[in-house]
């Protein structure tokens, strides 16, 4: 491979581009450094106090903990700290007048929280969830005493706030600078007051749905990235786990969303879960230990947190994104303390073991019927900024599936939709197989087949980027992929080619001039028979019969080459591609619309994708055609596109989480019968049975009476020739009997002329045989019937004038 | 069907031939012809009798009948084997076309010939930049083989 | 029967082809749709805890691991020439019987083996005075089985070497042969030889088999070694029995008999109808299932025939060639 000097230069470039260390993460001028290093020994001096913390302690000087529920209410000053003097033998307790939990929160939490624990040794008796990786779906309700509570003002330690005031800024500046305008001198005040208006988190609505996403492991010294912090016996916790979770809140009508990252701890002997959110200006998770409610609590979430903070994050690889991360957090969004409490499970710890390792491996142990849900009792979050408390809405349940038993149901989906796939590819080949002759592919609809063909694109492409996102179930995400690529790709597209080939001399032609049958023959054979009338000396008997010869390259109109399949092929695939990506990116930004729009954008999409047999239809009238497609075809294309939608939406535990639907089912599956049941109608009773015949430009009747004033002009003059002998008095009434040649036998064509209208009551029986025996073109040139016919099955072209011939 | 038409053809041959061209069967087969075409007179294969084979397939006239040129010629659409490139002859052809209009056209492809589809590229290369080189050629070759 | 030229390909032997064919989709499927625990067959836990007796059936319908397959499908490819001896039929039915036979017979063993063994146990403590407890099943040997048609292959395979004939031997020479100075009575020192028939291969690939899983390979070949001795011997009933001939059918070409099936339920009388020409009821006599056999092979045949008229008698080292092509 010989690189020259420009190739050389520029691979140099992008390699150096590449290696480089990437410049966001650094700090970009000296007192950025300064910030983050003081930021950076914070957070030391923060840990330090954790860890030499004890439950009669209190929290310490901790970010946003200075304060308790009482000292708030009563204005102190956080910078006062501290406030009291704790002892063991006056030991900081939860009460509002020690903690930032007010009365009110805490007695609720006290009513459901951590109640009933199992002894950890017991492995008979009915247990709580071991592994909770999984998701929740509920509803919340803001609590009536909300809003008494008086919400903390934490303030950002100040050298953070000097840095966030001087990036504010900056931004500004730049803001004003692009654009120029002076009203940003009456802003607000520019100092960090952190109670703007609209936060994360601050819920203005009283009801809406909450989804909660845990992610724990079994017990911390199995944990890969723990097992080096669990140093000897006293650091193993048997019977709690870390977790993280993400909670999002949004209102009913998915208007309003907010997403909280909140990280805390799962007793797994109790089935309560406790977390808190964090961020620069609430060190919620140093603090955490202390809102767990007893010092038992307290020891193991004590040492939990310590080996999960050592594990995941040291001081020094804190950087500025982080740092910036944390900071932007603390300005947009409330903080938040959760406490949930878990159902104990119908399985005991043994068999909840079992059970969890033959969801990972699958073994073929038999499984029970029912796996055991997430299953939330109740809940509450507390919001000590924000001044929010919301809770749990018991009228629904809040509960869901661990992310094992989702995978396993998706697995079954996902194989019973590849085998969708492969009866769908057998039915395709078979379908190719029957439709080779150029006639059948003439009925056939492009639009449909682009309409199917455009949905399977749509398939592969999503479960392309779908296969990047999963482990277990990229084997048979990445099978559906390469099925449904060869479905689409190899098959329709050539199935596609084949038709538009078959069909390209219908382009340019409007669809009432296919219904009469003729296609864009009258200009093409006018200039053919002026090219002819020029070339004199090359004619012999027949003037305006042939068009001059010509050889292989100049190009014909209606001409279809080898090289113009391959540029159809081309451009098929590049606009199919093109537009399934984009439809993609479309479909995935649908998914953040809110439910409503969701729903009716839902309607419209599967109607839609799935009219695709509306276009044969009027196929089928156009050309006047019973059938296109074979039935088992169209039967079983349109059962295995339908079945998916009626599954997603009447199977109300499918694992997509898509909402029940009736209406959707029932629309679209009406909308498919309709349309199968018109394609029947057609088979049965002919394929214009619902268009009045007279509104219909007459079809072309290949088998006319010809008249002697039809005859004198376009023509041939043979024929006027041949009744030359024979009287004609266009006032009487006498059939004339013309004979012309066929040029393809080269035999005599007799028709039978008519001298005027009234002479069709003397045409004789065999005279009207007769005139079954010959075909007259649209081009006016004659044929016998068989001859024609049988030239018919090869081309639809006439062999005079090579204009195009309606079929027969 | 196809018998009824070639003798037609030939009928049609005898009683009206065309200049400069003939063809008719060879001994008793009557789908395999000869044929001959004299070179035109204004080109350089003037002078030259050019033979050509003709086999008629079972299903003429929906399918063109196989012409090739047994006499040596130098033509950039006519290769050593004799096959033409002739689209009437491929997927042009048409059932009204006659053998006599068929070696009609070959003559007039005789007399102008298409290099920007050529059958024998180094000729058609010749044809496009040196004409004269070409037609000297050709008359050389018809003198050759076709006198 | 001599046959002087080997089969090409699978013409002639339908059941052949429908076992290669649902060989490779099975083993494909089940590793796809992730089901591969279906065909394994393990005392411990599967028998002993959760009593799924009918892995019996199942352990031997597909393979787990790629060589195994590429064995397995190679043996059955050789054996297609035991379907051209006994007929495409009894085949069928012979396979079916060895597998039930293998089936059962290998479970029986595997579980002598591991009582046997705690059994051992139990006899050193009586005897040396120790304690040794209890031998757990999941640790021994005798446990599992290497999934596949193992057993039935080894059956054919005895079949095979017993019925099919030898066309050609050949010996291959080891050491050179040494010929002593200028006496006339030459002790011609024997050079070591190795003598091998064209059934080489099938030997080949046979002991690739057995020694590919260890322990695992090896017993479910020696039971169906026996089995196959024990057939022979007529003390294993089943020689006689036939399969009838809609299952052969059905095996043999699914998707007609799918599409008769259809025809027969769904037809609507729609102005000319096809005359049905095949047989539907399955009639006893053996004339008629003899018929019906030429149906399902006719076409297969024509083509057969054509192919071995045209190919003349070959000469030795051909013959030894193609039996590597073919």
């Amino acid at each position: 491979m010989s690189l020259d000097r420009q190739t050389l230069i520029f691979l140099i470039i992008m390699f150096i581009f590449l290696l480089l260390p990437n410049g966001a993460d650094q700090p970009q001028s000296r007192a950025e450094r300064e910030v983050l290093a003081t930021y950076q020994k914070n957070i030391i001096e923060k840990r330090k106090i954790f860890r030499e913390s004890e439950y009669y302690k209190g929290y310490g000087n901790l970010t946003g903990f200075e304060l308790s529920y009482e000292d708030n209410l009563q204005n102190k000053n956080a910078s006062n700290w501290p406030f009291r003097e704790y002892t063991k033998e006056h030991p900081w307790k939860e009460t509002a007048k020690d903690s930032i939990l007010p009365n009110s929160v805490s007695d609720r939490v006290k009513e459901f929280w951590n109640k009933e624990s199992i002894d950890t040794g017991d492995e008979e008796s009915r247990a709580y969830l071991l592994n909770i990786s999984g998701n929740a779906f509920g509803e919340f309700e803001i609590d009536k005493f909300s809003k008494e509570l008086k919400p903390y003002n934490f303030g950002l330690p100040a050298f953070l706030e000097n840095y966030f005031s001087w990036t504010r800024n900056d931004q500004k500046e730049i803001d004003s600078d692009r654009d120029n305008d002076y009203s940003h001198a009456d802003s607000p005040s520019d100092n960090t007051n952190l109670s703007t208006i609209h936060k994360i988190g601050n819920i203005s609505y009283s009801t809406g749905k909450v989804s909660i996403s845990f992610s724990s492991s079994d017990y911390n010294f199995k944990d890969n990235t723990l097992k080096k912090f669990v140093k000897d016996d006293k650091s193993r916790v048997e019977d709690a786990v870390n977790i993280v979770a993400d909670v999002s809140l949004e209102d009913s009508k998915e208007a309003d969303q907010s997403h909280l990252p909140m990280y805390g701890i799962y007793f797994q002997d109790s089935g309560a879960i406790a977390l808190t959110t964090f961020s620069a200006k609430f060190m919620g998770r140093l603090a955490f230990p202390h809102l767990v409610f007893n010092e038992k609590n307290f020891n193991r979430a004590k040492i939990l947190t310590e080996q999960y903070i050592n594990a995941t994050e040291s001081p020094k690889d804190i950087g500025i994104d982080m740092m910036s991360e944390r900071l932007s957090s603390a300005v947009q969004s409330c903080e938040y303390v959760g406490y949930i409490q878990l159902d104990k499970t119908q399985y005991s710890k043994s068999q909840l073991r079992e059970i969890d390792n033959e969801l990972i491996h699958s073994q073929g142990i038999p499984l029970p019927g029912s796996l055991p849900r997430i299953n939330i009792t109740d809940a509450l979050f507390y919001s000590p900024d924000c001044g929010i408390s919301l809770s749990m809405n018991h009228k629904t349940e809040f509960s869901g599936n661990k992310v094992t038993v989702t995978e396993r149901q998706f697995k079954k989906i996902l194989n019973i939709f590849s085998c969708m796939l492969i009866a769908q590819l057998i039915l395709f080949i078979k379908q190719i197989k029957d439709a080779k002759t150029p006639g059948q592919l003439s009925n056939i609809s492009y639009s449909t087949l682009n309409l199917i063909a455009f949905q399977d694109a749509l398939l592969g492409i999503s479960f392309l980027l779908l296969s990047s996102f999963t482990r277990s179930l990229y084997l048979i995400i990445s099978c559906i992929t390469v099925l449904t690529f060869i479905l689409c790709g190899i098959f329709e597209m050539r199935f596609l080619v084949s038709v538009k080939m078959n069909q390209v001399n219908e382009q340019g032609t409007t669809w009432w001039e296919i219904l009469r049958g003729s296609g864009s023959n009258e200009p093409s054979s006018d200039s053919t028979n002026g090219n002819q009338n020029e070339a004199g000396p090359n004619n012999d008997t027949n003037p305006g019969e042939l068009p001059p010869p010509v050889t292989a390259a100049r190009p014909q109109p209606n001409v279809v080459g080898v090289n113009d399949e391959a540029r159809y092929s081309n451009g098929v695939f590049v606009t199919g591609f093109a537009l399934s990506i984009i439809t993609t990116f479309f479909l995935i930004n649908v998914r953040t619309w809110r439910f409503s729009y969701r729903r009716a954008f839902e309607f419209f999409g599967f109607v839609f994708i799935n009219s695709y047999w509306v276009p044969q239809f009027f196929r089928n009238t156009l050309k006047n055609r019973r059938q296109a497609f074979s039935w088992p075809f169209v039967y079983g294309t349109s059962a295995l596109r339908l079945l998916p939608i009626l599954y997603l939406a009447l199977y109300s535990e499918n694992p997509f989480r898509h909402h029940y639907d009736p209406a959707l089912a029932a629309t679209v599956s009406i909308w498919v019968l309709v349309q199968l049941s018109l394609l029947h109608l057609q088979e049965m009773y002919g394929a214009r049975f619902w268009i009045n015949e007279k509104w219909l430009p007459k079809a072309y009747d290949y088998h006319p009476l010809l008249q002697v004033s039809d005859v004198e002009h376009h023509y041939v003059s043979d024929i006027l020739a041949s009744i030359k002998s024979q009287p004609y008095d266009p006032t009487k009434a006498s059939v004339l009997q013309a004979k012309v040649d066929c040029s393809i036998c080269m035999s005599e064509v007799t028709v039978p002329l008519l001298s005027n209208l009234a002479a069709q009551k003397l045409l004789s029986t065999a005279d009207k045989l007769h005139q079954q025996k010959y075909m007259v073109t649209p081009c006016h040139h004659i044929f016998h019937t068989d001859c024609l016919e049988d030239w018919l099955s090869y081309k639809l072209q006439c062999p005079v004038c090579r204009s195009a011939l309606p079929p027969v | 069907m196809s018998t009824k038409r070639i003798r037609k053809e030939l009928a049609d041959l005898g009683r009206d031939p065309p200049t400069s061209c003939s063809a008719g069967p060879v001994g008793d087969d009557l789908y395999h012809w000869q044929a001959s075409i004299m070179g035109p007179p204004d080109s350089p294969y003037a002078g030259g009798v050019f033979f050509l084979s003709i086999h008629f397939p079972t299903d003429y006239p929906f399918k063109p009948p196989k012409i090739a040129f047994t006499t040596k010629i130098y033509h950039p659409n006519i290769n050593g084997n004799g096959n033409i490139c002739l689209d009437i002859l491929k997927d042009q052809w048409s059932p009204a076309l006659t053998i006599s209009k068929v070696l009609l056209s070959i003559c007039s492809l005789l007399t102008d010939a298409n290099p920007d589809d050529p059958l024998v590229p180094e000729i058609a290369h010749i044809y496009k930049q040196d004409r004269a080189k070409y037609e000297a050629t050709a008359r050389e070759w018809t003198k050759k083989y076709a006198v | 029967m001599m046959q002087l030229t080997p089969i090409k390909g699978f013409s002639d032997t339908p059941v052949s082809k429908s076992i290669c064919i649902v060989t490779t989709l099975l083993a494909l499927g089940l590793s796809i749709f992730q089901y591969k625990y279906v065909v394994k067959l393990e005392i411990d836990p599967y028998i002993i805890e959760y009593a799924q007796y009918w892995r019996l059936f199942t352990y031997q319908l597909s393979i787990i691991n790629e060589s195994d397959f590429v064995l397995t499908f190679l043996l059955w490819f050789h054996f297609k020439s035991l379907e051209r001896f006994f007929g495409s039929r009894k085949y069928l039915s012979l396979i079916t019987v060895f597998w039930l036979y293998n089936g059962i017979l290998c479970f029986l063993f595997i579980i002598l083996g591991q009582l046997g063994l705690n059994f051992g146990i139990f006899l050193i403590n009586l005897v040396f005075g120790s304690t040794i407890g209890t031998l757990s099943y999941s640790t021994t040997i005798f446990n599992s089985v290497a999934p596949g048609p193992l057993g039935i292959l080894s059956t054919l395979y005895l079949c095979h070497g017993a019925v099919i004939p030898r066309s050609y031997v050949f010996t291959i020479l080891i050491s050179k042969p040494q010929i002593s100075g200028n006496s006339l009575d030459d002790q011609v020192s024997p050079s070591k030889e190795l003598q091998l028939t064209n059934h080489f291969q099938t030997h080949l690939i046979y002991f690739l088999l057995l020694l590919n899983n260890g322990f695992s390979s090896i017993l479910p070949c020696i039971v169906g070694i026996i089995i196959g001795k024990l057939f022979k011997e007529d003390i294993l009933a089943g020689k006689n029995w036939l399969l009838p001939t809609s299952i052969l059918r059905l095996f043999v070409n699914p998707l007609a008999w799918l599409t008769n099936f259809f025809q027969g339920r769904f037809s609507v009388h729609r102005g000319y109808q096809e005359l049905n020409t095949q047989n539907d009821n399955a009639n006893s006599t053996q004339q008629l299932v003899n018929d019906d056999e030429e149906d399902v092979l006719d076409e297969d045949r024509a083509n057969a025939t054509e192919i071995r008229a045209e190919t003349p008698v070959r000469p030795l080292r051909t013959q030894f060639l193609d039996a590597f092509r073919t």
